[in-house]
């Protein structure tokens, strides 16, 4: 079953999913328009993968859908590429919250193709309630 | 030397990075260890909550980083596989639908297969910092230089 997610990642390509595992997935074809000057993956979208994934661990965990308007405004993000992706690989990524305070948020996301890591981010949100 | 390269468009930096132009990225200048680039916000931009997505920020300079890393390469190193090996990027601001972001990406240092490098993204017209970044890029042979 595929969710909306948000306008850039509709943008991209990707598609909101659960698989029967706790919380939601994303899964994105990478295409020849997703790749640098060398012919792989582009850093951006991996890094936009990321941190739609730990936005979307922060909503689920508030109740709120994918397509929801959220308390959270990324203010940190750390991403190690760990492998590259080139068109016609499948990626899918996930994320979960370490910790979530009434003022900050804390989560960490990962990229796979298969079994591979493709790439790990970790994030800081601030969290804005009315 | 300098390069004015905004007349290319979108169009030219599609064929120059096809997903920074896929996103509407506008080249408008590089020179060796620096480039400069642009993007308008449309809707098409934004996260679940009407703001930029903070990935298109992640894109804007990691292309503009990229850009300015062309021509440290050496010439026995074209063809050899690289790219960003880590980022670390700071958001300061919110951006919405409309307003203009120019980012900048400058090599810092040249250190065997490695190159580091910054970024930052600010509001064309008031400079307003909406966002930085450390880069490490792998792009080339591994001997120190």
């Amino acid at each position: 079953m595929t969710e909306k997610g948000s306008a850039f990642l509709d943008l991209m390509g990707g598609e909101v999913f659960r698989d029967g595992s706790q919380g939601v997935k994303i899964r994105l074809t990478i295409e020849p328009h997703h790749t640098n000057p060398r012919g792989v993956m582009h850093g951006g979208v991996v890094a936009s993968l990321l941190d739609e994934a730990a936005a979307l661990a922060i909503k689920e965990l508030l109740g709120l859908r994918p397509q929801d308007s959220g308390p959270h405004l990324l203010v940190e993000m750390n991403v190690s590429f760990l492998a590259a992706a080139r068109p016609g690989d499948t990626l899918e990524a996930e994320a979960s919250v370490l910790r979530m305070g009434r003022r900050v948020a804390f989560a960490e996301a990962q990229v796979h193709r298969g079994k591979t890591l493709i790439a790990k981010g970790r994030f800081t949100f601030v969290m804005q309630h009315d | 030397m300098t390069e004015n390269l905004s007349q290319l468009g979108i169009k030219g930096e599609a064929a120059r990075s096809p997903f920074s132009g896929f996103i509407g990225n506008v080249l408008e200048e590089r020179r060796p260890g620096y480039s400069r680039l642009s993007l308008k916000i449309e809707a098409r931009h934004l996260d679940s909550s009407g703001r930029l997505h903070p990935g298109v920020l992640a894109t804007m300079m990691d292309s503009a980083l990229g850009a300015a890393l062309r021509d440290v390469r050496r010439k026995d190193e074209e063809g050899i596989p690289g790219g960003t090996v880590a980022m670390d990027m700071m958001v300061l601001q919110v951006v919405r639908e409309g307003e203009e972001l120019v980012a900048e990406g400058r090599l810092l240092r040249r250190h065997g297969a490695l190159a580091f490098g910054e970024a930052e993204v600010k509001k064309r017209g008031d400079g307003t910092l909406v966002a930085c970044a450390y880069f490490v890029f792998a792009i080339g042979r591994g001997s120190p230089r």
